[in-house]
This record gives structure tokens, sequence and C-alpha cells, in this order.
């Protein structure tokens, strides 16, 4: 328990200090960025008129002021953030601009997913080196365009999963931190990164499997978010796992509320995959099995304190549902209706049960979600201005009522407070 | 995590890394310029621009197949070594497509596409040629019209223990760059 006084300070402190000191990494995270840019811009601009040699040279010259100053950063700063995320991250986008550089300079054969591969490669160890967080988003960036570039290329897909798993004890040893803004910030970028990832590496025939794997990976990602970072009052921003994954979620059950999705399933459920081979699709169910198991464990802990949660990581078993009514029936209708009901309760449940704990955030979540539904249907059906009118009307005065609702309670308890 | 002295020996060992493989571009690529013997390929058409290596003129090859020089058969994603002659109008051609690094004469390094037992298709190692910002569309252009109108273009690339490296981009005998360069100077 605090006193008064103590509670003052501590208020007084994170008034004052806290914002200024998760600024400075982010700022050396953007300068490093800017300097980096700029240094190659000013390269490129000047490129064409010095001879081989000189481009050469000053490629390398590049990356040695880079691995000086991270040397540097190692030997001398080793307690500032700043200088750890600035020269990490200085260090990883010289290590690419030399490769690069160098490859115009001597014209070598190569596309941008070989450059990436090779690039990948050379800056994994530095996110290590300096736990940076900033280097560790670029690189995982770079994991995923390199993703898309192989499958723009039709080539193979593989080395993703090495990618992944070079990143992979770093990100869980930095998630069993207490989350800073550097963490948050990694967060965001890590979670669409690994979850579009995912979706897009697993290599499983028919699009029905897919389906429940997209669906799976979602809902692992909420559940984990939800369970491992959630605490009483804590800003959507400060929990991007939970954040994304939801609308990962929401968005895929008012997707799958249209018959077209189903109907494509039901005419043509084969993709047309090439460099598949058993390897891929046993690896691809694996990890499908495993976040699909964490969906069920989120199941089950979030149900006792929290139904509606509960609901949105059982979206495996919605989704699952629907495929075996579309299996059953041949019919796309049950597995429409189901995906509208499952996504209308869920809405109605956030909505509810935020207005009931006085919880802003969770009220509007589900409220967003409704009308993300709504919106979304008014797009199949051909409806009359004026119900849509109406129908925008009255979701609008929702969100008044419930956010005005919502202050009131609370200022009486700041009141009393 | 690790203790200073790992990380000091790690950081030393990304280091020799990074300068590794950069120098062993330069290495390489400088080896090919002196001691590659110099091919003429005739080209065929496409474009586009990549962020991240800046602009170029985008290729591709007459020559990108032929026949299976080995009794095993050949599959999608295979390396294999694509074997080159002169022709008498002072092209190269492929003259076949092995497993094994031929020990004598020239050839490329390739990436089969798709086989069957009488034709070797592969991907050709080279599909661009770099130029400053300002002239690739000009040469781009220039590489196209010629291309359509049935004019000579080819591409000169030095060819050495496998590897390619495009010199040059030449279009009814000027090289591109300087039909580019006299374009960008004009419009200026």
């Amino acid at each position: 328990m605090l006193d008064d006084a103590a509670a003052a300070r501590l208020r007084a402190h994170y008034r004052s200090g806290a914002p200024a000191r998760a600024a400075v990494p982010l700022f050396a995270v953007l300068g490093a960025s800017l300097v980096g840019l700029g240094i190659i811009l000013l390269l490129a601009h000047n490129w064409e008129s010095l001879s081989r040699a000189e481009r050469a040279a000053l490629s390398i010259a590049l990356l040695l002021l880079a691995q000086g100053l991270a040397g540097f950063a190692l030997l001398r700063r080793t307690a500032s953030v700043a200088w750890s995320e600035g020269s990490a991250l200085f260090l990883v986008i010289a290590s690419g601009a030399t490769i690069a550089l160098l490859g115009q300079t001597y014209q070598v054969p190569g596309n941008l997913r070989s450059f990436l591969g090779q690039w990948l490669v050379l800056a994994l160890a530095v996110p290590y080196l300096f736990a940076a967080r900033g280097a560790a988003a670029l690189y995982l960036f770079g994991a995923t365009v390199w993703l898309i570039a192989s499958l723009a290329d039709d080539a193979s897909i593989r080395a993703w999963w090495l990618w992944l798993a070079g990143v992979a004890p770093l990100l869980a040893l930095l998630s069993r931190r207490a989350a800073g803004t550097r963490d948050q910030f990694l967060g965001w970028v890590a979670v669409p990164c690994v979850t579009a990832g995912l979706v897009m590496a697993f290599r499983v025939e028919p699009w029905t499997g897919l389906a429940m794997l997209a669906a799976s990976v979602q809902a692992a990602c909420y559940a984990l978010g939800a369970l491992t970072r959630e605490r009483e009052g804590e800003p959507f921003f400060a929990l991007p796992a939970r954040t994304l994954g939801g609308i990962g979620i929401a968005g895929g059950a008012v997707q799958l509320g249209k018959t077209f999705a189903w109907k494509g399933w039901l005419s043509d459920p084969r993709l047309t995959l090439h460099h598949v081979t058993w390897l891929d699709t046993a690896g691809a169910w694996a990890v499908g099995a495993v976040c699909a198991a964490l969906a069920a464990v989120g199941v089950l802990r979030l149900a006792p304190r929290s139904w509606p949660r509960a609901l949105l990581a059982a979206f495996p078993l919605a989704v699952g549902a629907g495929l075996a009514a579309l299996r059953a029936t041949h019919s796309v209708w049950i597995a429409v209706v189901l995906m509208n009901a499952y996504a209308l309760v869920a809405g109605i449940g956030m909505t509810l049960l935020g207005m009931r704990e006085s919880r802003t955030g969770l009220a509007n979540a589900g409220l967003l979600f409704l009308a993300w539904l709504v919106f979304d249907r008014f797009t199949d059906f051909e409806l009359s201005y004026t119900l849509r009118g109406v129908s925008f009307i009255a979701l609008g005065v929702c969100f008044l009522a419930l956010n005005l609702r919502l202050r009131r309670r609370r200022a009486p308890e700041g009141a009393a407070a | 995590m690790m203790s200073p002295r790992w990380r000091l020996a790690l950081f030393a060992l990304v280091c020799a890394a990074q300068l590794a493989v950069a120098g062993s571009i330069i290495a390489r690529s400088e080896r090919v310029i002196e001691a590659g013997e110099l091919l003429r390929f005739r080209t065929a058409p496409v474009d586009p621009a990549d962020l991240v290596r800046g602009r170029y003129v985008a290729l591709a090859f007459r020559e990108t197949s032929g026949p299976p020089r080995d009794a095993a058969p050949f599959a999608e994603g295979d390396g294999a070594f694509a074997l080159l002659e002169v022709d008498a109008e002072g092209f190269a051609k492929v003259t076949g497509v092995a497993h094994a690094r031929p020990a004598t004469g020239a050839y490329l390094e390739v990436a089969v596409r798709n086989a069957t037992p009488e034709l070797v298709t592969f991907r050709f190692p080279v599909d661009r040629f770099y130029m400053p910002e300002e002239q690739a569309p000009a040469a781009e252009r220039a590489h196209r019209e010629a291309l359509s109108g049935g004019r000579g273009t080819w591409a000169e690339i030095r060819v050495y223990d496998g590897r390619a490296q495009i010199e040059q981009l030449v279009v009814d005998g000027v090289p591109v760059s300087e039909l580019a360069a006299g374009e960008a100077h004009q419009s200026r």
C-alpha cells in the first residue's frame, strides 16, 4: 500500500520523466533511419560521376562507419538505450545498403528476393547484440517482404521459417519482460509481420484448410495478447497482439459473413501451389495445431471472466462449424448465417460487458465491430439510401449515448475519489 | 543475455561476416571483369523499377534453352550448366545443358525452369542492366523500340567460371547508355 505522499511522488515521477525517457530511443531510431537513408540518397545522387573503384570504396566506407558507431555503442555506451537502438538500426540499414550499392555497381545478377536473403543473414545477430527493438522490427519487416517477393517469383519460401526461427528467441525473451514503449513498438510491427507471414507461408490444400489455419493464427494471437499482457485499464496501443488479433478475427468474421468466400470454396476448393512437399504441409498443420491449442487455452481461461473475449478466441471453432455445415449440406447459407450470428453476438457481448464494467475501450470496440458488420452487409444488398442513412444515424447515436453514459458513470467515481 | 566478452566476440564475427560478403562481391566481380570472356547475347523485352536497387532496364534473352547433354533427367529448380558457343554472326548460343560443370569452354551456371527429354529451359542469370535514374527510362524506350522494329539489340556479358556480368546493352551497334545520355541531354 502507498501513502498519499508516495503516490504523489510516483505520479510526479511518471508525469515528468517517463515520456521523455521513452521518446529518446524512439527519436534515436528515427534519427538513425534518417541519417542512413540520407547518406544512401546522397551517394545515389552523385553515384554516376564516380568511378567503379570509388563507388566500391564508398560502399565499404558506409559499412565501416556503421560498424564503428555500433562498436562505440557496444564498448562505451552500453547503458544508453538511444545509442544502442540508433547504432543497431544504422548498422542493419548500412549492411543492406552496402550490398545493394555493390550489386548495382558491379551489375551483380539477382533480384529482390536474393538481396533480402543475403541482408537478413547479415542483420540477424544485430538485434541480439544490442537488444535493439528497432533493428528487430526492421529485420521482421524485411523477412515479410522476402516472403512476398518469393511468392511473387513463385520461388521456394521455406527459408522464411528460418528467418522467423532466427528472431523467435529474442521475441520470446522480450515478451517475458514488462512491456515498455520500445517493446510496444516492436509488438506493433512483429504481430502483423508474423501473423500475416504465417498465413502466407502455410502450404496446404484446399482453401478450407488454409482458412482454418488462418483463423487459428488470429485466435492464438488474440488469446496470447489477452492472457499474457492484459492488465486492468491498459490502453489498446499497449496490447498489440490482443488488438491486432481482435481486428483480424473481426475482419475474418465479417468477410465470412458473405456468401462469396463460401461459394468459392464449394465450387473450386483447390489452390494451385508449387514447391509443396509433405514436409511443408505437415509443418503448416503442426504450427496450426499449436495455434489452435493456444486459442483453446485462451477460451478456457477467458471464459470465467469475460465470455465475449472467450468467444473471440473461439473463432476457429466458429469457422470449423461453418465448414462442417458447408460439407454436410453443400449449401453456403448455414455457414453464412452462423458467421453473421457469431459476429453479432461477439459485438453485442463486448459492448454490453464494457458498459456493465464501465470499460469504455471494450464497449467502443464492441460497437466498432458491430458497425463494421453493418456497413459491410450494406455493401452486399441493394438497400435504399433512406434505410442506410437511418441505420448510420442509429449507430452514431449508440456510440454517443454509450460514451456519454460511461462518462457520467465515471464522473461521480472521480468526484468521490 | 550475453556476457560482455561473448557479445564483443559475436559483434566482431558479425562485422567480419558483413565485410566478407561485401568483399566477396567486389572480388568475384573484379575477377569476372578481368578474366571473363566477353560474349554477345541477343535480347528480348520487359520493364519495371526496383525500390531497393534503383533504376534499371529489365532484360530477357533469346538463349534460354538447349538440348540436355546428360541422360539423367532435369527437374524444375535444379542447378545446371548452359554450354555456350559463338555462332557465325558473332552471338552466343546455347549448345546444350549439362548437370556437371564443364572442364573447358564458356558456360553459364543456371537454374532449370522446366525440362522435357528434348529441351531444358532455364532462367537466364542476368535480368537487368542498371543505369542512372534519369537515363533508364530513355534507355528502356530505345531498347523496346529497337526490339519491336526488328533492329539488332544485344547485351555484352562477361562470362567467367559460370558467372555472368553484363557490361553493356547495345541497340543498333550503339551502347544504350550513349543513346540515353543523348536523349536526356536533349530534353534538358
